[in-house]
């Protein structure tokens, strides 16, 4: 089976026993096809990974760690078939990631977006609301993951409005425009959590009715749960405020843009046909049990145009379950993310600091 | 600020080099770190205590002899000895000032205030108590310990009226303090970032009984993993010296008996851990610095070091670059100024002597057996810190 046929296939519909077989025919070619066009990935494989050269699970297969993305270009295509590059928004004053595409990959990912949000969307295109403001779309050159996210879900929906200004101010006149329009009816809105909670939930003077509405947002807990705010009360307040039902969180990195894990029945994140993870024992990096933590390894068939096919996240996760819910797949949950390790020198009394 | 700086303390209490006052105040102090049930636990203040001992002080005075019992010259104190100390020892500090004290110094030091060790303070608060001991009362005035974030003011201050600086924290601490100026005179003893190799001869280490075996595993762990493989004195790079199946057995057979002391004893966020080390080295992988890597467990990685490639680097927490030799001779194209310590396993005198020689110019400022790696010695990085510590005036 090529990739094109397999994600044709709806998203949640493989169980183990139908998927392993697929995407191991899948993975074997992507590792080739690495080892043969990115000599970093070739290295990491060949000294880390005993030069494995066929698979016969995708536990078998080699990862990267997704940090090699902000220190090494990691290409498997000729500098003139790069179409576009997607660089990690970070945090200040580190360095960004950068994720090299090219036609083909970037359209891989789009349709496997599309699956996915077809699958909780339905086929029509519905009204939509982005909970950021335009100006994070301004550089063409490099796409930020915010706004690779929010054109990736633009294509979802229609009379695209963004909910605030250029200088991230409530856009009051084109949020009463839609609401004029749309209040009451199904619609799409899209966001960053925070951002979603700091200027959808948290602002005073926004009465729409969301009981129709699909919330879609991503981008971390880090900083709602400084505020102590988790999904469930993430979710309840928005329902109280809007009455907002239909709430999915969604994980996803810009190292494998396409492949989402969005938040399934049970409110644990859910892998499609084309994606998977396994939960790494930190101690010998084996596989962890279902309930048991570990750094999350997240495995895509998408990328051909950079080898990030598996990649180990500094996530800290544990799966919950397989093949039973009304979804097939593994699913899973974020515990937070491993801390930068900060082991101290004899060299280091001024560094920092100096 | 003036009053920050130690006083000048009365012509008739001042001390002189190797004062009976400072060797049996040091004494006092050893009781009192010895005496902590908080402190004697931990290997580092034990070491502490002991080393502050009479008799182990004696021994130094012993061999510094020279400095007193001279025809040449008479020796006296420096004057004001400003310390910069390093952030990953606690106890690093108190080495630096007790072999100051001894040359009579009058000494400012500058503990990193990102430590927030507890035991740190519980030093502080014994070091606090035996000075307000009133035969203690002289010390006060020649100890004064600061603790501040990088503060360019205070540090300058102090630099103006230093005689001597001494300058732990590497390479980036040294660039900070050679930007501040200090009087013509003021002498530095600067400590830049080194790197520290382990040596194991193959075959002696095959004909040692399974107490020996592991006894070493625990020495070695000692010096590794104390100060997460970060002190400049942690082996970063293991060689090996023998026939190939002899160096591959000993790779074997240390690295799970290894494993077992530090699964037992290594207390790591292992996340972090496994984290910085995959990176590491995938980022050493790519580089063609390895070939290789043993790692059953995360906290104990194994690196095999290719041709030319460099032996130090390590990202610290237990990921060790490992080579093998044929001959011990093949070491010295590893050795380089920057090396400082090489602890060994299986020398005979014979092999040290010819170390010696070989590297003679070249490198390598310690060479000790394997868990000495972080033994104070008051001879470190080429300086006889006693010597460096005073001055020498000539009387004829």
């Amino acid at each position: 089976m090529v990739i094109e046929d397999y994600i044709q296939i709806p998203p949640y519909s493989l169980a183990r026993a139908e998927k392993e077989p697929s995407m191991v025919v899948l993975l074997n070619e992507l590792h080739a096809l690495h080892v043969d066009r990115c000599d970093a990935y070739r290295k990491v494989s060949e000294v880390i990974f005993g030069g494995i050269k066929k698979i016969s699970s995708s536990d078998q297969l080699p990862f990267i760690p997704v940090s090699m993305f902000k220190t090494h270009e990691l290409k498997s295509i000729a500098d003139g078939s790069v179409y576009k590059v997607l660089t990690s928004s970070g945090t200040t004053g580190s360095i960004p990631s950068r994720i090299f595409l090219d036609q083909q990959t970037a359209s891989l990912q789009s349709l496997a977006l599309s699956k996915i949000m077809t699958h909780m969307l339905g086929n029509s295109r519905l009204p939509m609301l982005i909970i950021d403001s335009q100006s994070v779309l301004k550089d063409r050159n490099t796409f930020s993951a915010r706004g690779a996210g929010i054109l990736g879900m633009s294509i979802f929906g229609k009379n695209h409005t963004y909910l605030l200004d250029d200088a991230f101010e409530i856009d009051m006149g084109a949020l009463e425009k839609f609401a004029e329009q749309f209040n009451g009816q199904k619609m799409l809105l899209f966001g960053f959590t925070f951002m979603v909670w700091k200027y959808l939930f948290e602002q005073s003077g926004i009465a729409l009715d969301l009981s129709k509405a699909i919330l879609i947002h991503s981008g971390g807990w880090k900083k709602m749960n400084e505020l102590a705010v988790d999904n469930d009360v993430f979710k309840s307040e928005l329902n109280k405020k809007f009455g907002l039902q239909h709430v999915y969180n969604f994980y996803g990195m810009v190292e494998q843009v396409g492949s989402v894990y969005i938040e399934n029945e049970k409110g644990f994140l859910h892998c499609p046909n084309f994606s998977d993870i396994i939960i790494r024992n930190p101690v010998d990096f084996s596989v962890q049990k279902n309930g048991e933590e570990g750094l999350i390894q997240v495995i895509s068939a998408l990328p051909r145009s950079y080898p990030g096919h598996s990649i180990l996240t500094e996530d800290i996760g544990v799966c919950m379950g397989e093949d039973d819910l009304s979804w097939k797949g593994k699913y899973f949950r974020i515990l937070g993310r491993a801390k930068k390790a900060d082991l101290r020198g004899c060299s280091d009394t001024f560094a920092q600091s100096a | 600020m003036e009053e920050l700086l130690p006083l000048q303390s009365h012509a008739a209490e001042a001390l002189q080099p190797f004062d009976e006052r400072v060797i049996a105040f040091l004494d006092r102090l050893s009781h009192a770190v010895l005496k902590d049930p908080s402190l004697n636990r931990i290997a580092e203040f034990a070491s502490l205590g002991f080393w502050l001992r009479k008799a182990n002080i004696s021994k130094y005075v012993n061999e510094n002899n020279h400095l007193i019992q001279n025809k040449n010259f008479v020796t006296a104190p420096a004057g004001i000895v400003f310390h910069v100390c390093p952030s990953n020892v606690d106890t690093m500090f108190m080495y630096s000032l007790a072999i100051s004290l001894l040359m009579g110094n009058r000494n400012l030091l500058r503990v990193s205030g990102r430590q927030g060790s507890p035991h740190l303070d519980t030093l502080f608060d014994v070091i606090n108590t035996v000075m307000r001991n009133e035969e203690n009362k002289l010390f006060s005035e020649c100890i004064s310990i600061f603790t501040y974030e990088h503060d360019h003011d205070i540090s300058s201050f102090f630099s103006l009226h230093a005689n001597v600086r001494v300058i732990w924290g590497g390479d980036s601490t040294i660039e900070v303090f050679k930007k501040i100026p200090v009087s013509p005179r003021t002498k530095d003893i600067v400590f830049a970032d080194r790197v520290s190799y382990a040596l194991f001869m193959s075959k002696e280490y095959a004909l040692l009984s399974e107490e020996g075996k592991n006894g070493l595993a625990h020495s070695f762990y000692n010096d590794s993993y104390s100060f997460n493989q970060k002190g400049c004195s942690c082996p970063q790079t293991i060689f090996t010296v023998g026939s190939k199946a002899d160096n591959e057995a000993f790779e074997k057979n240390f690295y799970e008996r290894l494993k077992n002391v530090v699964v037992k004893k290594y207390d790591a966020d292992i996340m972090s851990l496994a984290s910085l080390k995959l990176n590491r080295l995938a980022d050493d992988a790519t580089a063609g610095k390895i070939s290789q890597v043993m790692d059953s467990d995360n906290r104990v990685v194994f690196a095999r070091l290719n041709d030319g490639a460099d032996a130090s680097g390590t990202c610290g927490g237990g990921l060790f670059y490992i080579r093998s030799l044929e001959n011990l001779a093949d070491l010295l194209s590893w050795i380089h100024p920057k090396v400082q310590t090489v602890s060994y396993f299986g020398l005979k005198q014979d092999d040290i002597h010819e170390l010696v020689k070989l590297s003679s110019g070249k490198g390598i400022d310690r060479l000790v057996p394997i868990g000495k790696a972080l033994d104070f010695h008051y001879l470190w990085d080429g300086y006889n810190l006693f010597d460096e510590l005073c001055i020498k005036r000539s009387v004829i």
